[in-house]
């Protein structure tokens, strides 16, 4: 589940406030918020549990509330201008929220009247086709082109350019077959250096079926050694 | 007069609503001349109880059908007001419409809590549109769009239930 699904199931911390002391039939008075402090306090121990990303929203109206509480009970308690401003204006902001809340009812109900307004689309009846600004030019366009382009490389993925070269066995046995003729010997290494993976496997099929045709000495030490051939060609 | 039946054409056949800006450039009229026009054409279209209506709000306006109509056209039109709006999302979506333009701060000081997720899956609605704070560059300003006053079957914002009260309602000053 998603934050925005999980907190959903959730009140934030002004709208329990509210609730609860409605729930309790008060007024928003800096004394009834003192009387609620305490059931406010258990709910924060249940969005601690399930909700931790609110847990913040409603640590700072819970801060607010003891400070409040702590006036409640303290009277010889001497506030600063600031923290009593904060009470103040923290009272206020909850009418103002109680406000909004009713408001948001009303709203609901304008939408369930369902007297909904309908448009047409945009341009319905006008044909798809392209209808250039007057002021476009091919300079313009390139620009714009360019920019389509940046942005549009920035969502593909990095690309390596491989190339697969294509190797015919023919190909290689002919050209097995003209070093043989231009040198007595060569070595297998020698013939495939610095070749991929590939091409030497070629090359020694190309060399297997050399082997096949014609009348060669090739000498291998032991296993996975250099090949020697040996052309018996009369030059 | 005249000017009024050119502007009941082109919003017609544009559909979509247009800026008055646009409108002057469209129909050669001066600016004051389009108001006073829109004014006129609303005007006409509600006395005379035609099928239609105007929408005006924010320089913009746009032609749209009666509400009384809505259950009639539901008929032939696709659902595209049936998605149900959940109660934190109809909240904000009510500070922003009395309060709009409104940044994100505003809302969350008066709901008290996150609203970042709320405010983007109405934007994606199309009920609420930002634009950039003139006076802040780096943050945005959220306010209601026609969609959202099609949705509730009204003019402009002003006509919100006790739109005023709510206007003034706090002597909070909210900083931006």
């Amino acid at each position: 589940m998603n934050y925005e699904l999980r907190i959903k199931n959730f009140s934030g911390p002004i709208e329990k406030l509210l609730e609860l002391i409605e729930g309790k039939k008060l007024d928003i008075t800096e004394l009834s918020l003192a009387q609620v402090t305490a059931d406010f306090l258990k709910y924060l121990q249940t969005i601690e549990k399930f909700s931790p990303q609110l847990l913040a929203d409603f640590l700072v109206v819970a801060a607010k509330l003891l400070l409040i509480k702590s006036k409640a009970l303290l009277p010889e308690l001497k506030l600063t201008k600031e923290e009593e401003t904060e009470i103040k204006d923290f009272t206020q902001r909850l009418i103002l929220y109680k406000e909004f809340k009713k408001a948001s009812q009303e709203i609901a109900r304008l939408v369930s009247q369902k007297r909904h307004l309908y448009t047409r689309e945009f341009l319905q009846n006008a044909k798809a086709a392209f209808y250039p600004p007057s002021n476009v030019n091919l300079i313009i366009l390139g620009k714009m082109m360019e920019k389509i382009f940046n942005s549009l490389k920035d969502l593909l993925p990095d690309v390596q350019k491989i190339t697969l070269k294509a190797i015919k066995l023919e190909e290689k046995i002919a050209e097995i077959l003209e070093r043989l003729n231009k040198n007595v010997k060569i070595n297998f290494k020698e013939l495939n250096k610095q070749k991929t993976k590939i091409e030497i496997i070629i090359s020694f099929l190309a060399l297997l079926h050399i082997l096949q045709d014609y009348h060669l000495e090739v000498e291998q030490e032991r296993n996975f050694s250099d090949i020697i051939i040996k052309s018996n060609f009369k030059k | 007069m005249k000017s009024v039946a050119k502007l009941e054409a082109l919003l017609f056949i544009y559909g979509e609503s247009l800026s008055f800006k646009k409108i002057t450039k469209i129909l050669d009229i001066e600016l004051p001349e389009i108001e006073k026009t829109a004014q006129e054409l609303k005007k006409v279209l509600e006395n005379e109880n035609k099928g239609l209506r105007l929408l005006i709000d924010n320089q913009k306006v746009q032609l749209v059908s009666a509400p009384e109509f809505s259950d009639l056209l539901s008929k032939v039109i696709r659902e595209e007001f049936e998605e149900n709006l959940t109660p934190a999302s109809l909240e904000t979506l009510t500070i922003v419409a009395y309060r709009g333009p409104i940044s994100r701060a505003q809302i969350e000081y008066i709901r008290g809590v996150n609203s970042s997720f709320i405010l983007r899956s109405l934007l994606m609605r199309g009920l609420i549109e930002r634009f950039t704070n003139p006076k802040k560059p780096m943050s945005y300003l959220y306010q209601v769009t026609f969609d959202f006053l099609k949705l509730l079957g009204i003019n402009k914002t002003e006509e919100l239930p006790d739109f005023k009260k709510y206007q003034e309602i706090d002597k909070i000053n909210i900083s931006l």
